[in-house]
């Protein structure tokens, strides 16, 4: 069993990077300038001088390349991470593989923080702004879910679903007082934002989140072991030395800082902490370290994809990528909560 | 991440010698949303015993356990293997007492073995690391469960879930063991196995607490018997000393008869039926 495991967790981790890598090519020669992969690799590999001396038609493709492109790619490879992770994350706290940022609540209480700061043109943070702002309204919500849908020990899915019925629609108040306060151009920001979208994305986007993911995820894999250990259940994590109060705490404030890091520049982009975790764990079993290691390829390697439709499906448009995330995760989500219910026998 | 590096360097707690004091409670009360649950309790474990807590249904058996294990808050003095229980560490008192709650949930389908092995887990970077493997075997193969060693937990059935979780208990490897009513879900072959193996266990050194319904396991097994009724020690001492038909037809509020095992010797416990 475990041999087979391990072979899975080498095979799943081979597809998935070879996956990024592809997709990426691709993604990076798509849009209103075509770039064959070998094109694009050319101009990668120009910077740290290496010449594959292919010759590009168009003399502009580099400089226009390099400002649009790249971060718009390594955006949405960072916001997947970061959301595949926190919906891991969320879902080893709570015990309950239905926990996902998006649909809790915590993706929309960030939102709410990130609007304030549009509408009322706070900067005081500067570039940071934003992300601090999420930060804060994203932890008010993690914290505010957690207090409410646990009992003793124990998430209920009923109450966590609540909680997160409860919070989307105070948070979506909130942000529709701020639209109607706000002038046209921050209006148009926020309904953006509501649907999701890597439109825009530059390099001090990627700059700012890149910090709080990166160091999101590798404190994420000191947690492993632990998160294996609560599963448990809270008292036997304890009793099997697991400081449950600390872990629960480091992991919600964990949540807070890499969901608000997506949000920031990314908006609300539902359900990939939903379906990524779930399909690893059919594949590779509950254990958190090979969920962590796949989640995080696999939460990349899905916004890639997703973002890739949104800019190319329809011809000079960019559709909100959080429409397509939901599209696949509303009836994956449906699935979920059947099963679910079933292997409860209730709602319970 | 500093707490991760210091255990590297992780001493060993040292072991019990038989006869050494492993828990001793003193003036225990529990107030749970200001109903007493516990009222001034006594009790005293030795390293090398098996002390059976029995009572009627709330009674306060489980409550006295999980304050033994320092789940629960609660006024007066615990001592676990001398130390005051509120000054040990989470990470130290685990690898001097393993617990087996009445609850065998888990959150996620880990496998049977997953399960067993994360009651190794308190003995991670220790030099006891490399007695992982043989641990877990023996303890599965003691607490008959090796057969379900690949089987997804949650497919168990109640008393596999039990025994699993058992077997989890006796992989840490701890002196100090503390029972749930560990026997509540399984058949006669199983909870005579468990008893068995927490008296040869007790035998070899360690001290078990084990909450129990059945009084004829009491008798047979534990060194022995606290009675509890409404949070208070009614009687303890010796299996003989406390399974006494009018104090257990007056505790449990119902007739009882006690005999002798002819062979054994210890008390058997018959219900006296019209």
């Amino acid at each position: 069993m475990a041999a087979m495991m391990r072979g899975r967790l080498g095979a799943t981790i081979t597809v998935l990077s070879i996956g990024i890598i592809v997709v990426g090519l691709f993604s990076l020669g798509l849009g209103q300038l075509k770039l064959n992969p070998m094109e694009v690799i050319h101009i990668l590999l120009k910077p740290i001088g290496i010449d594959l001396g292919i010759s590009l038609d168009n003399p502009y493709a580099e400089a226009g390349f390099w400002s649009i492109r790249p971060p718009r790619l390594l955006m949405a490879l960072l916001v997947g991470i970061a959301l595949a992770v926190s919906g891991l994350l969320m879902q080893a706290v709570f015990g309950n593989p239905l926990a996902e940022p998006g649909v809790v609540g915590v993706s929309s209480g960030a939102a709410l923080g990130a609007a304030s700061a549009i509408v009322l043109g706070l900067t005081f943070f500067g570039e940071w702004t934003i992300p601090v702002l999420a930060f804060i309204g994203g932890l008010i919500t993690t914290l505010i879910v957690y207090t409410f849908s646990r009992n003793k020990g124990k998430t209920e899915v009923v109450t966590l679903l609540l909680a997160g019925i409860a919070i989307n629609a105070f948070a979506g108040a909130g942000i529709a007082f701020l639209s109607f306060l706000g002038d046209t151009q921050s209006r148009e920001q926020i309904v953006f934002w509501q649907l999701g979208s890597l439109n825009g994305s530059r390099w001090i986007h990627v700059a700012v989140v890149v910090v709080p993911i990166v160091l999101g995820v590798i404190i994420s894999f000191f947690l492993v072991r632990k998160l294996d250990l609560l599963s448990l259940g809270e008292k036997s994590a304890r009793h099997l030395g697991v400081n449950v109060e600390r872990l629960r705490l480091v992991t919600i404030i964990l949540v807070a800082f890499m969901v608000a890091a997506a949000v920031s520049f990314a908006g609300i982009i539902s359900f990939v902490g939903l379906v990524v975790p779930h399909l690893m764990r059919m594949i590779l079993g509950p254990r958190h370290l090979p969920l962590l290691i796949t989640s995080v390829l696999g939460g990349g390697l899905l916004l890639m994809l997703a973002d890739l439709g949104a800019r190319t499906l329809i011809n000079m448009s960019d559709l909100p990528i959080g429409m397509f995330t939901a599209l696949v995760g509303g009836p994956f989500f449906f699935y979920l909560l059947y099963r679910n219910r079933k292997a409860a026998g209730g709602w319970g | 991440m500093i707490a991760i590096f210091k255990e590297r360097m992780i001493t060993l707690p040292e072991r019990l010698e038989i006869g050494e004091t492993a828990i001793s409670a003193r003036n225990v009360s529990v107030t749970i949303s200001e109903k007493p649950i516990l009222k001034d309790v006594d009790f005293e474990l030795r390293a090398g015993e098996v002390a059976a807590l029995v009572g009627p249904n709330g009674a306060g058996k489980s409550t006295l356990l999980s304050a033994l294990t320092g789940d629960l808050a609660f006024t007066g003095e615990i001592d676990i293997a001398g130390k005051p229980l509120d000054t040990w560490k989470v990470t130290d008192l685990a690898r001097v007492r393993a617990v087996q709650t009445q609850q065998n949930q888990l959150a996620f389908p880990f496998t049977a073995y997953d399960v067993v092995e994360m009651g190794r887990s308190p003995w991670q970077r220790s030099i006891l690391e490399v007695e992982d493997e043989s641990a877990i075997s023996e303890a599965m193969e003691k607490s008959d469960t090796s057969r379900f060693t690949d089987r997804r937990y949650p497919s168990l059935s109640g008393g596999e879930k039990s025994r699993v979780s058992f077997a989890r208990v006796l992989a840490q490897r701890t002196s100090i063991i503390l029972l749930d009513e560990p026997t509540a879900a399984l058949d006669i072959k199983h909870q005579e196995s468990v008893l068995g193996i927490a008296r040869e266990m007790a035998d070899e050194g360690v001290a078990v607490v084990v909450v129990l319904h059945d009084l004829n396991l009491a008798a047979a097994y534990s060194d022995t018997v606290t009675l509890l009724s409404e949070g208070s020690v009614v009687a303890k001492g010796t299996p003989r000393e406390v399974l006494k038909a009018d104090i257990i037809s007056n505790v449990y509020h119902y007739p009882v008869q006690v005999i002798t095992n002819p062979e054994t010797g210890e008390p058997i416990v018959l219900p006296i039926r019209k």
